[in-house]
């Protein structure tokens, strides 16, 4: 309780063991709740499929037909689909669902665990002997993660489809030969990046704003302030942590 | 239960404190100057790092005997505010320390129970509403009634009187006398799946409070903190 004194990385990594440590005996962690996890999945996952999907759609079909109107020029425009397969499925799929869950549920858990902070609901969680980092931290941790790994495999499948159907408007291209070509491209490394990005950034975001959260200590205009900083540290985090990601596979390949 | 306070001091809220009691009944906290009773039912919850000193309950360390005996069913703390989690609703936020307490027991009992206790301070709203859409006052007899349905060994009362109006404040009265019996004249008797009858009464309550006429229909001891505030 007595932390009223300004907060240092050295917290955050104090704050990070703790929830590890926390996550790897989840278990037998009775505080962990389910009811909290659907709901994070519910409100991070769920309720952003049509934002998401409507990006996805977009961005598909701008890639095509800007890759197709580059590549036509030197009479390649066949191989457009490589340009989604490294464009939009290995780096903006991911970078685009981050910053869509930073913007809903960043925000959303890092107001929410500072109002609960303000408001004297991790005493009262404290009181019924129930972990606030289990029940609130850990719970919202797993809900993004995993609003986050399947976020990002719906916008694929949405922006490949999408660039697709839109192909169809300048050149006509069989579903089966443009999956065919498609597929060649994709290999299983790729598949494994997107899927480790996608937990990657999802654990990232949900940390970062439930530090912030949690971070408040008593007054209620603290919240706008902390959660300002949970946007920008996690934005700076996910664009890091991308690069980062990618240039090692890239080394691997 | 006795409760002893040994050279206690808490950032900033307490300093070489000592406190020596056993509850008895309905023990009030008189506390004049409104500061030392919350932060002593607080640090009985546990919810204070100590800074120095001890806090022992029949003998034993604080952390020692609610590892022994868990937190939930020796304590159950009424905060001043009436705070519930915004997030859950009325029914959630209620159930979720129950379930806690009583794993195994039949929901069923917990909802009978529940009716009758919002009969008994005129609540009729529903369940399913978060606490935002409810007065303070009224969010504040659910949180008597959470505390009431976890049947801890000691009911903590964090100024009582605070945000009721005074036909509230009569009707909390007569609510906490009714309960405030010794066991066996209490009402809580519909556990038949409970073997340990101690247990699932509530025995004693511990109430803090800056109120002068609260202390003196209710308390059947009262300790003044009048001496530290001065």
């Amino acid at each position: 309780m007595q932390h009223n004194r300004k907060k240092s990385l050295g917290d955050f990594f104090l704050f990070l063991e703790e929830t590890v440590t926390e996550l790897l005996h989840i278990r037998h962690n009775r505080h962990v709740s389910f009811l909290v996890v659907i709901r994070q999945i519910l409100f991070t996952g769920v309720e952003a499929l049509p934002l998401i999907g409507f990006i996805a759609l977009a961005i598909g079909c701008l890639t095509i037909m800007q890759g197709y109107a580059f590549l036509s020029n030197f009479g390649q425009g066949i191989w457009v689909h490589i340009i989604l397969v490294r464009v939009v499925v290995g780096e903006l799929s991911g970078i685009i669902t981050a910053l869509v869950v930073i913007a809903r549920s960043g925000t959303a858990i890092s107001t929410e665990l500072g109002n609960m902070v303000v408001n004297r609901e991790m005493q009262l969680l404290k009181s019924f002997d129930i972990a606030p980092m289990g029940y609130l931290v850990v719970s919202r941790i797993l809900g993004v993660v995993i609003s986050m790994l399947v976020l990002t495999l719906y916008f694929n499948i949405i922006a490949v489809l999408g660039g697709w159907l839109f192909a169809q408007f300048f050149s006509h291209l069989a579903f089966g030969a443009f999956m065919n070509d498609f597929l060649s491209v994709l290999t299983l490394p790729d598949i494994f990046m997107i899927i480790l990005k996608s937990v990657i950034f999802g654990f990232v975001i949900a940390i970062t704003a439930s530090y912030e959260g949690m971070s408040v200590y008593r007054a209620s205009t603290e919240v706008p302030q902390r959660t300002i900083k949970a946007v920008v540290i996690s934005i700076f985090s996910v664009l890091i942590l991308d690069i980062i990601i990618s240039w090692l596979f890239w080394i691997g390949a | 239960m006795h409760i002893a306070f040994k050279n206690v001091s808490i950032n900033g809220l307490l300093h070489n404190f000592n406190l020596n009691f056993t509850t008895d009944g309905c023990t009030v906290l008189y506390d004049p100057c409104e500061k030392y009773s919350s932060t002593i039912l607080t640090a009985l919850m546990g919810l204070y790092n100590l800074d120095e000193g001890n806090i022992l309950l029949d003998g034993i360390y604080l952390e020692e005997y609610c590892r022994q005996n868990s937190l939930i069913s020796t304590f159950s703390l009424v905060f001043d505010e009436g705070i519930m989690l915004s997030n859950l609703s009325l029914c959630e936020n209620l159930l979720l320390p129950w379930n806690k307490r009583f794993a195994s027991e039949d929901q069923n009992a917990f909802e009978q129970e529940l009716k009758l206790l919002m009969e008994e301070l005129n609540l009729n709203c529903g369940w399913e509403l978060r606490p935002a859409y409810l007065s303070p006052a009224e969010r504040k007899f659910f949180c008597f009634i959470r505390s009431l349905l976890l049947k801890p060994k000691i009911m903590l009362i964090d100024d009582p009187y605070y945000l009721f109006n005074k036909e509230e404040r009569r009707l909390l009265l007569g609510f906490l006398q009714k309960h405030s019996k010794k066991r066996g004249g209490t009402e809580f008797s519909d556990y038949p799946k409970s073997e340990n009858k101690e247990e699932i009464y509530l025995q004693e309550m511990l109430i803090g409070t800056s109120d002068d006429d609260f202390t003196g229909e209710i308390a059947t001891q009262v300790i003044d903190l009048s001496e530290i505030c001065y």
